[in-house]
């Protein structure tokens, strides 16, 4: 297989359901080899693009491709991508195991490969029992094991965390992390950021079924630039000498004794406080606040236009 | 395609319905020729006596085909709980060519069709003979026109599985389906079936060309010939298969 295999190319990507633009003219690339987080709030078309991408979805216009073949040109689609869409979509009455033999049988896997994958999400104890009996954090890792049935090169997970408790999280980062490590392309929807932030080194962000911003996760944080927090017990006259040396107020913001601005070193804050002899309590270069980036990015009245603006693909 | 069925009966063996829905056909068929060859003096049965040919095809063609309406619901189970259960996305994941899906479903009900039809005709043969020997009713399995009504009665039950996984491709609803089948065969047909004047039309519906493909006998309905029912059945089956086909594959699923 060569990297080419695993590039998903989405072009001009649109869907209306009813009277509703779900997707709306979507164009982005996800490079083999990487995980790359795709972003927006609830409603934005995540799911719906993904579905398109997989063949299920007939879009109204515009093409889905991975490795340069839409999902229903592929041979043998199993072994090339595998893909979660919903946590619940289980017959309650087969067990975990029947479930996975049916699919292996289906795909020409051998019958130990059900076990094999039962192992890797750490199911192998429930294995033999009804779904009906499992919890919502246990189907999320039984889809995953579907998904992995066929050893495919990339991934296709559409919010994987969803009912997971923080340990399952913290497991299923580390296996996404394992699983992209061995050289796989990892595509993985969340409407949270801070959800994938640890996990993702590329975004794309979507809102209103639009791309919105695409590229490296570092490159959105150098969107807000740096932020720093900052204590005195003279915050109006700190305030005041910020934004004489340029500083818009609307980049402060005041809690209590506190001063929170972003767009500046917190080098060039001390020196400002040392100049104006202002007492300095405490002062701290904040990790930048990705949430808050995200959140201007898909709320429709915090656009801005440097903001909006996609990164060429 | 191969996988496929193994798959499909994978998933049908995986819950005991189909066991359930067997051993339901089975009582049917056997309750209905006990109570037929009990009764079977009676001056004012519909059927003919069973002593002659006519009436011993209607045995065991009644008898075999009691599975019809339970294999269509089993079938239709099947489809449809891919879409309740929303199996239905890692099935066409799977297998992004979703006729191939419907096609391999077709075989493996038509399949069970088959195996509950024998499994009936074992019942209704269990019974039969020893008791109409018993009541001195000379019947020979191999004579009288039976190894056709069997046949077609094997055709018939395999024909409602299809129409089955047809009418389940074609609603997806569950509920819907399993419900308009039961209705449409015992409540409209037989409303219909029962007006006299309606005849030479109503002789062209499922239920009576299935009673025409197995040679049922009544004295008080008329029938298409054997041939013509199992034509007219099957044009049924391709038409719903057809569609519901033509719809799986156009529909976004969700």
């Amino acid at each position: 297989m060569t990297d080419q295999d695993g590039r998903i190319v989405v072009s001009g990507l649109a869907k209306t359901f009813g009277t509703v633009k779900a997707v709306d003219g979507l164009t982005f690339t996800v490079e083999p080899g990487s995980i790359t987080g795709f972003l927006g709030p609830n409603g934005a078309g995540k799911t719906t693009t993904l579905r398109m991408l997989l063949g299920l979805v007939r879009p109204d216009a515009g093409t889905a491709t991975i490795g340069g073949r839409a999902y229903t040109d592929l041979p043998a689609p199993s072994d090339r991508v595998g893909a979660v869409l919903e946590a619940t979509a289980f017959h309650p009455a087969r067990t975990g195991r029947a479930h996975l033999r049916i699919y292996s049988t289906i795909n020409g896997y051998p019958g130990t490969r059900a076990d094999e994958v039962l192992e890797l999400v750490g199911l192998s104890g429930a294995g033999r029992r009804a779904v009906r009996g499992y919890s919502l954090g246990m189907r999320q890792r039984l889809a995953l094991a579907t998904a992995l049935l066929g050893d495919p090169k990339v991934l296709v997970l559409d919010e994987p965390a969803n009912g997971l408790d923080p340990e399952g999280i913290a497991w299923m980062r580390r296996l996404l992390r394992d699983l992209a490590a061995q050289g796989r392309a990892v595509l993985v929807s969340s409407h949270v950021l801070s959800e994938v932030q640890q996990l993702v080194d590329h975004v794309v962000i979507i809102n209103r079924g639009r791309c919105v911003r695409q590229g490296p996760l570092t490159a959105l944080a150098d969107l807000h630039g740096p932020v720093v927090s900052v204590r005195t017990p003279d915050p109006d006259r700190l305030q005041t000498a910020l934004i004489r040396i340029g500083v818009d107020e609307d980049r402060i913001t005041r809690t209590g004794d506190q001063l929170r601005v972003t767009g500046i070193q917190a080098d060039d804050v001390g020196q400002l406080a040392f100049a104006e002899q202002i007492p300095v309590l405490w002062l701290a270069a904040e990790q930048s606040d990705l949430e808050q980036v995200f959140f201007a990015l898909t709320t429709d009245n915090g656009q801005q236009p440097a903001l909006t603006a996609t990164t060429g693909a | 395609m191969r996988r496929l069925i193994a798959g499909e009966f994978h998933k049908l063996l995986a819950t005991r319905l189909w066991l359930w829905l067997l051993l339901g056909s089975m009582a049917i068929t056997a309750l209905y020729t006990s109570l037929q060859i009990a009764f079977s003096d009676d001056p004012d049965t519909w059927t003919l006596p069973l002593s002659t040919a006519d009436g011993q095809q209607t045995l065991f063609a009644a008898a075999a085909s009691a599975a019809s309406p339970l294999v269509a619901v089993l079938a239709a189970i099947g489809i449809t709980a891919e879409y309740r259960h929303r199996t239905a996305t890692t099935t066409f994941l799977a297998t992004p060519h979703r006729g191939r899906v419907i096609a391999a479903k077709l075989i493996t009900y038509g399949l069970v069709g088959i195996g509950y039809a024998l499994a009936c005709i074992a019942v209704v043969t269990a019974i039969a003979v020893p008791w109409l020997s018993a009541k001195n009713v000379d019947l020979s399995l191999a004579g009288n026109g039976l190894p056709a009504t069997m046949a077609g009665g094997i055709a018939a039950v395999t024909l409602y599985a299809l129409i089955g996984v047809g009418l389940g491709a074609l609603l997806r609803e569950q509920v819907a389906t399993v419900v308009g089948l039961l209705i449409y065969l015992f409540v409209i047909e037989a409303i219909l079936t029962n007006i006299p004047a309606l005849d030479a039309w109503t002789r062209y519906l499922p239920g009576p060309a299935d009673n025409a493909l197995t040679g049922i006998t009544l004295t008080n309905q008329q029938f298409l010939q054997p041939w013509q029912g199992g034509l007219v059945l099957t044009t049924y089956c391709v038409l719903i298969a057809a569609a519901g086909t033509y719809l799986a594959n156009r529909r976004d699923v969700t």
